[in-house]
């Protein structure tokens, strides 16, 4: 077994995808301790902190379904009256309220977790720019279905914010009476008010809908729930929840009482006690300050390097679409091929405003045709030969493979000498001719490390990989390749250990096997012209 | 650290869920704040009629210089006249200043919304809402004054409204 080394540069290290930019270390830091927590707990595959989007999206159904139950009985001409017997008296009432409070908050928690989780990996600009304001949007609508749904109770917190809000609008010269005259306890509050709060607490689910829609409109085959398994959870847990601890009514909202002690909503209405405190205009200035901050992050919060878009060599493209098809961003598009060299009716053609540079069409390719300068198959190939020629393999040793999101600085954590570790941009990148080059030139194993699947940096890395691995999804790795020296592991950052105890069963089966190294190996781009084959010397 | 066995994780994963949700129910039923010490009074007031409409004769020459078909005698300017409100609690001034019109043209209603907080107990209470300047010619207006004994509780608000005549204030709530 190789002893563990320092970590070090790879040998040859591959011009992988934009990475974050260096001010996303300090969100990083945050949410760190976090993961590590939950990981060890729940593993990289069931983390809910890794499905934060899901998660909200699970939980904006819970508030859809258990909220529809509650407008049966809730009455605008007796708010507070009302919801106190729902709680009281309906079947399940208070089961049913405290469902809805407890998932909204946990979609309030998830969305914001979402967010720290998109700024942590700089995907805010370029491409995802549209995800970026979309997602800002919709954590808009969210809180605003917050704060209208905090009101229809009207209690105290209802009402702070409703005469908060008043106080805002009140600034708009539109008015001939200030909406803060509504609460001012001359009369009644009209019930036209909570008519209309109802309205705009129903309506606004409907902006989500469409937003949501908006916010994944770039990306192919959107995931939008959690496992079966998390979901599951989830979903039991927020009901045991709701039963075992309900949430209690405070009393109605005295219009002629002033601000007082009350229950605050942090999640929802965290900006009340700083709202009492300043001026009406400060508060939108905050408001607007906080966010301009946020909706100009594509402008500030941009990586280190620009990306590099795929491109495709028409010569090469043999219009199979498998490109088309594997792009988790649907930057490629299949158009009538013009002129030049008619080996099928269609192209690939990749738009470069859409595409994220993971490389993912790389690995898909089977005549090495697609991918980002300096990172196809064909370029891949000859980083590998270049690697062999390098370090002489032994027959015994394994090579891990790995993507660089999954690693970041950690290598020393995996046992691997330097000698045996490759990093990659993305590991949905690597061309299966790699890995059969590595292989058949008599290298002992191929250990593929990945993201987890939930948390590619480029949503479907790990699934190509293993369909082209082990399930023969174009481009497929060769049968005549040996399986048993090849294994794929998807794992986090934290939990590298599991990944390192993997790789050593790999060397171990791999020390049991012969060794068989072939010489003159040829491994060649699928439909390629034969000038253009990549031969290898002898290992 | 090792790897927790499967039924250790399990209870820890049922605990870490449950320790989150705790930790939300907490953060969404969070107690601030406290009750007030003060007791408060509030002025609800509107009035539309700080609006006064000033009419002239034209002159000879003014009539000469319209056309034909606009030549009225006479004419009306319509003037929204500002007020002052002043407060004082216990004959110390709490509140004073100009109130105008509502709107971008200043077209719209008067109206004041002030929260003035008040020691509790029984004390003597002036307010005065009067014109500002008004024109010449500008009639009567409404000068509403309050002045009076009330009874402040601690975090309980006293409201005080225009009668409907608008020529005199009042107390609206229950007390």
């Amino acid at each position: 077994m190789t002893a563990p080394a320092a970590p070090s540069a790879p040998p040859h290290p591959e011009p992988g995808p934009a990475g974050p930019p260096r001010a996303a270390r300090g969100v990083t830091a945050l949410l760190a301790p976090l993961d590590r927590l939950f990981e060890r707990v729940y593993g990289s595959r069931f983390n809910p902190l890794l499905q934060s989007g899901n998660l909200a999206v699970l939980c904006f159904l819970v508030t859809l379904a258990s909220g529809l139950y509650l407008f049966l009985f809730y009455r605008i001409a007796e708010p507070h009256a009302s919801v106190a017997h729902i709680q009281d008296e309906v079947f399940l009432g208070s089961w049913a309220r405290s469902l809805h409070r407890y998932a909204a908050d946990l979609a309030m928690a998830a969305t914001v977790l979402h967010l720290l989780r998109k700024l942590a990996a700089g995907q805010t600009w370029g491409p995802r720019t549209l995800a970026w304001i979309s997602g800002l949007a919709l954590l808009g609508v969210v809180m605003f279905c917050g704060w209208t749904g905090l009101v229809l109770v009207w209690d105290a917190q209802g009402l702070q914010i409703a005469d908060q809000g008043a106080r805002l609008l009140d600034l708009l010269p539109i008015f001939s009476l200030p909406i803060r005259r509504a609460f001012d306890g001359v009369e009644p509050v009209p019930s036209s008010f909570f008519f209309m709060n109802l309205f705009l607490h129903v309506a606004a689910p409907l902006g989500l809908a469409a937003g949501l829609w908006l916010h994944v409109s770039q990306v192919a085959r959107p995931v939008l729930l959690p496992p079966r398994r998390v979901r599951r959870a989830t979903l039991a847990l927020l009901a045991l929840f709701a039963a075992l601890w309900p949430v209690a009514l405070a009393p109605a909202a005295d219009l002629l009482a002033l601000p007082g002690a009350m229950h605050l909503d942090l999640f929802y209405a965290f900006w009340l006690p700083a709202a009492k405190r300043l001026p009406p205009l400060a508060l939108v200035g905050l408001w607007a300050g906080v966010v301009a901050l946020a909706a100009a992050a594509p402008l500030y919060w941009r990586p280190r390097r620009p990306i590099r878009p795929s491109a495709v060599d028409e010569d090469l493209c043999t219009g199979c679409t498998t490109c088309y098809q594997d792009c988790p961003y649907e930057a490629i598009a299949m158009v009538p091929r013009a002129g030049g060299r008619q080996s099928s009716e269609l192209v690939a053609r990749v738009d470069p405003e859409r595409c994220v540079g993971c490389g993912i069409c790389a690995g898909s390719c089977a005549p090495m045709g697609v991918g980002p300068a300096g990172r196809t198959g064909r370029d891949q190939l000859a980083e590998a030969r270049g690697w062999l020629l390098a370090q002489p393999p032994s027959g015994r040793e394994v090579v891990v493979i790995g993507c660089r999101n999954a690693i970041a600085g950690r290598a020393a954590d995996l046992g691997v000498a330097a000698a045996e570790l490759h990093l990659v941009g993305c590991a949905g990148s690597v061309h299966t001719s790699v890995v059969e080059l590595l292989l058949r030139s008599g290298t002992g194993g191929v250990f593929l490390l990945s993201c987890p699947g939930r948390d590619c940096s480029f949503r479907e890395g790990p699934k190509w990989l293993a369909e082209r691995l082990f399930h023969g999804r174009e481009a497929e790795l060769r049968e005549r390749v040996d399986r048993r020296r090849v294994a794929l592991g998807a794992f986090s950052p934290g939990e590298l250990a599991a990944a390192r105890r993997e790789i050593a069963a790999l060397r171990g089966a791999v020390a049991a096997l012969e060794a068989r190294p072939e010489s003159g190996v040829v491994v060649e781009p699928e439909c390629a012209a034969t000038d253009q084959l990549v031969e290898v010397a002898d290992a | 650290m090792p790897d927790l066995r499967p039924l250790a994780r399990g209870a820890a994963g049922l605990a870490l869920a449950l320790a989150v949700l705790a930790a939300i129910s907490a953060l969404a039923h969070l107690p601030v704040g406290a009750a007030s010490p003060d007791g408060a009074l509030r002025l609800s007031l509107r009035t539309a009629r700080a609006r006064v409409e000033i009419c002239r004769e034209r002159s000879a020459g003014e009539l000469a210089a319209l056309p034909a078909h606009m030549r009225q005698a006479r004419t009306c300017e319509e003037t929204a006249v500002d007020y002052r409100l002043e407060v004082a609690v216990d004959g110390r001034p709490r509140v004073d200043r100009r109130i105008v019109h509502r709107g971008l043209r200043r077209t719209r209603p008067l109206v004041v919304e002030e929260l003035v907080l008040v020691a509790p107990g029984e004390r003597r209470v002036e307010v005065r809402f009067l014109p500002v300047d008004p024109p010449p010619g500008a009639g009567e207006l409404p000068r509403p004054a309050f002045a009076g004994t009330l009874r402040f509780d601690a975090g309980r608000v006293r409201v005080m409204a225009l009668a409907d005549d608008a020529a005199s204030l009042r107390i609206v709530d229950p007390g």
